[in-house]
């Protein structure tokens, strides 16, 4: 990764010879991509910190699942990203749709990735930028750092643990709200594909 | 690429803060609930449940042949646990190995792996199928007794628990690592934990001690021996503690004054190839003495490491030793961490029980209920038969008349008042069940029916009654599958001493300590092999200590800034003896000009006698040996044996006096200062203090300073060599005995011009030579009986050369034979 963004590591890193705008995270989308993310995203933070400055990492979001449904011969195929987009489709597809939950990307054909996630004129990034200095380094310390107790007592406080699946990152860091209002323009993305 | 512009629109901005939150929260909270924790209830973590439940649902079990573990790998795979194939199979070989559980829930054919680590077989090879007792984890799951909810693609249901009708959590243990929380939970023993719960059922306030009466602590599937009850009761009362786990081991007697250490339980997920590769290491680099050989002698029979010793070393000793050094002996960390109601908490011993006891209240009472049910509905079906048969022929008339079957129905539930589920069994009767025997079959059958009906009722309706039947559940399986205690446990948690003895070969070599601060031991052949005086020295450094020692003694060095270095000989560096050695400056930290002035070797540390210490500027005092033991710092500190009260001055003396001589009363003190003053008195007046203190005033200096300070009795003679080159014999009681502190006689005829001065004295011991080096580096060797005994002011004889041959410096005692002492 410091070979192909080119531009060094640490302190030695200068974003001029960055080879890249944007460096975009796609895993899948389970437990294990979540992980994933906050890991490639501490490395970002530890040893690139001016590439998250400047606004250059990006996630990606494939679609959780897949609704779709024969109308006459004809195949429909509806994705959604949140689960309010879900029951949209569902109340437009109507009975007899069959669905489908994405683990993974292997589960997707490279068309249908292109379509939902990969084509720039379709696909939603979210743009990861800090806004409080102090809290990202205190959060990143605490998710990852090498201390077991206050990650634990992180998680007494913050995780709910209960049965409830889990949404779309969208929805929750919405619901967390420590990242400003720009989210909360969440566009209906529930008509595409 | 595109440019940015066109894309703003689908780019939402989040900030790192928000989405690190966000993402770990969601992973840690899948990896508590849903990977590395257990649940409370069944001690199981999602995975296990998975393949339980997958293997129960295909019949794969332990009243039927064994299947291809790739088989039900895969079936728990593609129904029920969407990850890894290789993450699947290796909880199912854990499953199956009786050295990880206390009782394995899955049987295995083939190759599991080993305590040695070793892989197990690809699962294409293996076969595997559920156990006997775990056929009791899942017992009654079909009674509709735990939730279950729909799999990742929602095609098939899953349960969230098993019924567990044994109390798995505590029986075979746990041990996991998750995001904030790890658990490790040991395994137990079965009846123990059934007559707990049973317990517990009984005196729902039972206190810890009362339960532990039944669970003594953890029982290993390895055995072993647990110790420190503290640890258990604390691991039990909070979740956490620790208890030491050792092996099982014994120590044989053989021929010839030798022995053997037999190894033949091991602490429990200790690796045992690594634990014997460790142990020969330890006999390879000789980090402990007396190992001849390391033996793995396990073999189907059963675990077994023979640990040979050689000749008269001590088993015991190296037992101890190794107890410490290596996994022989481990500390098992109880991290008692379970998931309840979702959550994951640290519980104890209690929490388990009651967690466990509830859950089989609840499953008892569903299963009950469903029972129930079913019991109803075929009393409700057997009372229409019944009926049917007693209005037989009118029935049949019924039927006959009837269109088809719907009909049929339709009519028996018009005509007799037959409900629809009792008119359906009536037309789908066979013939021949309407014969006499099937009438009177029927009738019993009513009545077994009301009976359990009536039976389950009162289950439901009485707790008691409720307790009662898993009590008799559990009581059932406690006895079939009943097995001994394998882990001792002992109270307390025994101290390991380990003796140099065992660590160190007993062994003669030289020691050496130069006055520049060099130091070495050499093996006796290599002093043999160079030459004495080939000793690796520099030019302008002295010999202060050479003697040849044993590994097992002690050196103490002195030097003349009050400071003392202790060193074990089997821990001074070995070198040849034509090397230089190392200095002590290396591993203490010493002045630049601080100079050795003395060393002494005993051969334990448990010398009763004193020190007598004294300063050039004329203090004095004697020192407990015990005051001056080394302390922990000892390798990388100095000790202070004397403090001196100004910067100039010196530690001039040291000798040590055994303790009769610290009690004989015809000792004395003679101290001699450079300006020719002598002072003689008994050595009872120079006070015994402390290793930090400074002494008393030895003699009245005035501007002088003081030469030697001899250890003497009345018949002593002394020689002294002045700075001119004179030596001079002289009778001790030349000088009269008197006080401490006084300024004393002179010993020397005081000149007008270049008076004489005391440089150095010994005293004198017949057949032995005064070996003199001066500070040209020469050797000067006088017999002082050659010289006449003078008197109190006579200056000696002129014997050395002093332009030529240099200042005297430093006198050894020689003996004839060349053997050197201080």
């Amino acid at each position: 990764m410091i070979y192909t963004i080119g531009a060094g590591v640490g302190a030695d890193f200068d974003i001029k010879d960055a080879n890249y705008d944007k460096v975009i995270i796609m895993t899948d989308a389970d437990t294990d991509g979540a992980h994933i993310q906050t890991l490639l995203l501490t490395f970002f933070y530890k040893y690139m910190r001016p590439m998250i400055n400047a606004g250059r990492i990006y996630i990606a979001l494939p679609p959780l699942y897949k609704l779709q449904k024969k109308v006459k011969s004809k195949l429909v195929v509806k994705y959604a990203w949140t689960d309010d987009e879900l029951q949209y489709a569902v109340a437009k597809l109507k009975k007899g749709y069959t669905l489908q939950r994405f683990k993974g990307l292997g589960e997707m054909n490279a068309d249908q990735l292109w379509e939902t996630t990969m084509n720039p004129e379709t696909r939603t990034l979210v743009r990861v930028k800090i806004e409080d200095d102090a809290l990202a380094e205190k959060r990143v310390t605490t998710l990852m750092g090498d201390k077991v107790e206050p990650r634990r007592k992180w998680i007494e406080k913050n995780v709910k643990f209960t049965l409830e699946e889990d949404g779309s990152l969208l929805d929750n860091a919405v619901v967390e709200g420590a990242h400003g209002e720009n989210a909360a323009s969440d566009s209906d993305k529930g008509d595409e594909g | 690429m595109v440019e940015n512009q066109e894309e703003n629109s689908n780019v939402q901005e989040l900030s790192l803060e928000a989405v690190m939150g966000e993402r770990f929260g969601r992973y840690s909270k899948y990896i508590i609930q849903e990977r590395a924790l257990p649940d409370i209830r069944d001690g199981l973590k999602p995975v296990q449940r998975r393949i339980l439940y997958a293997m129960n649902q295909d019949g794969n079990t332990y009243d039927k042949a064994f299947r291809k573990s790739a088989k039900s790998v895969g079936n728990v795979m593609g129904n029920f646990h969407p990850h890894g194939d290789s993450s699947i199979y290796e909880a199912m070989v854990r499953l199956s190995q009786s050295w990880k559980l206390r009782e394995p829930l899955i049987e295995m054919h083939g190759n599991n792996g080993s305590m040695d680590g070793d892989p197990p077989a690809a699962m294409r090879y293996t076969e595997a199928r559920l156990s006997k007792i775990s056929g009791e984890m899942l017992r009654d799951i079909e009674k509709e007794t735990v939730e279950f909810v729909p799999n990742f693609d929602d095609t098939e249901n899953e349960p969230t628990v098993l019924p567990a009708r044994f109390p798995n959590l505590l029986v075979n243990g746990a041990t996991g690592i998750s995001a904030g929380y790890a658990t490790e939970i040991p395994p137990h023993n079965l009846h123990e934990a059934i007559q707990a719960v049973i317990y517990l059922m009984e005196h729902p306030k039972a206190k810890l001690d009362k339960l532990m009466e039944f669970v003594k602590g953890p029982d290993f599937p390895t055995g072993g021996i647990a110790q420190g009850i503290d640890g258990i009761v604390k691991a039990y009362t909070t979740g956490r503690g620790r208890v030491m786990l050792r092996s099982k081991t014994e120590i044989e007697q053989l021929k010839g004054n030798k022995e053997q250490i037999i190894v033949t339980e091991i602490p429990y997920e200790v690796n045992k190839a690594l634990l014997v590769k460790k142990i020969d290491e330890l006999r390879l680099l000789k980090k402990v003495e007396g190992i001849s050989e390391v033996r793995d002698e396990s073999d189907r029979e059963g675990l077994r490491i023979v640990i040979e010793l050689k000749r008269n070393a001590s088993g015991q000793g190296i037992l101890n030793y190794l107890f410490k050094n290596t996994d022989l002996q481990i500390s098992y960390n109880f991290n008692m961490v379970a998931i309840n109601n979702k959550r994951p908490e640290h519980v104890g011993l209690k929490a388990i029980l009651s967690a466990y006891l509830e859950h089989q209240r609840t499953v008892t009472t569903k299963r009950t209920q469903f029972d129930l049910r079913k019991a109803q509905e075929r009393k409700h079906i057997v009372s229409g038969l019944i009926k049917a048969l007693s209005i037989l022929d009118q029935v049949i008339k019924t039927i006959r008349a009837s269109k088809n079957k719907k009909d049929a129905k339709e009519n028996l539930v018009a005509q007799y008042d037959f409900t629809e589920a009792q008119a359906e069994a009536i037309v789908s009767l066979q013939l021949y069940r309407l014969t006499n025997t099937d009438v009177t079959a029927l009738q019993a059958e009513f009545e077994d029916l009301q009976q359990k009906v009536k039976n389950y009722q009162e289950i439901l309706a009485d707790p008691g009654k409720l307790d009662k039947v898993i009590k008799k559940e559990l009581r059932a399986i406690d006895k079939q599958y009943v097995s001994p205690r394998k882990t001792v446990i002992q109270d307390h948690v025994q101290q390991l001493k380990i003796e140099t003895e065992v660590l160190v070969a007993p062994e003669d070599v030289v020691v050496m300590v130069s006055r520049d601060g060099y130091l070495k031991r050499s093996s006796l052949r290599s002093f043999k092999a160079s030459g004495e005086a080939d000793n690796g020295l520099k030019s302008d450094d002295l010999v202060i200590f050479q003697s040849t020692v044993n590994t097992l003694d002690h050196l103490f060095i002195m030097t003349d800034k009050g400071n003392v270095i202790y060193r074990p000989v089997h821990e001074i560096p070995e070198y040849k003896w034509k090397d230089t050695g190392k200095h002590l400056s290396q591993t203490v930290s010493l002045d630049k000009d601080e100079k050795v002035i003395h060393a002494f070797s005993f051969h334990d540390l448990k010398q009763t006698g004193n020190f007598l210490f004294a300063s050039r500027e004329g203090f004095i005092k004697q020192t407990t040996f015990a005051d001056l033991r080394p302390g922990r710092t000892y390798r990388s500190r100095a000790a202070q044996c004397m403090k001196l009260k100004t910067n100039s001055d010196r530690l001039l003396t040291v000798a040590y006096l055994p303790e009769e001589d610290v009690k004989k009363d015809t000792l004395f003190i003679l101290a001699l200062t450079h300006g020719g003053y002598g002072l003689r008195y008994k050595l009872n007046e120079v006070p015994v203090n402390g290793a930090k203190a400074a002494g008393v005033k030895a003699i009245d200096l005035r501007e002088d300073v003081l030469a030697a300070v001899l250890i003497v009795d009345e018949k002593s003679q002394v020689g002294i060599l002045t700075q001119r080159g004179a030596f001079k014999r002289m009778k001790v009681s030349e000088i009269t005995a008197t006080a401490r502190a006084r300024r004393g006689v002179q010993i020397l005829r005081e000149l007008k011009r270049n008076p004489h001065r005391v440089i150095l004295s010994r005293v004198l011991k017949t057949g032995e030579n005064l070996s003199v080096i001066t500070d040209k580096m020469e050797t000067i060797v006088i017999n002082p009986f050659d010289h006449p005994n003078v008197d109190r002011y006579s200056n000696g004889s002129f014997i050395i050369d002093t332009d030529e041959l240099g200042v005297p410096l430093y006198i050894k005692m020689q003996i004839s034979d060349g053997e050197s002492e201080n």
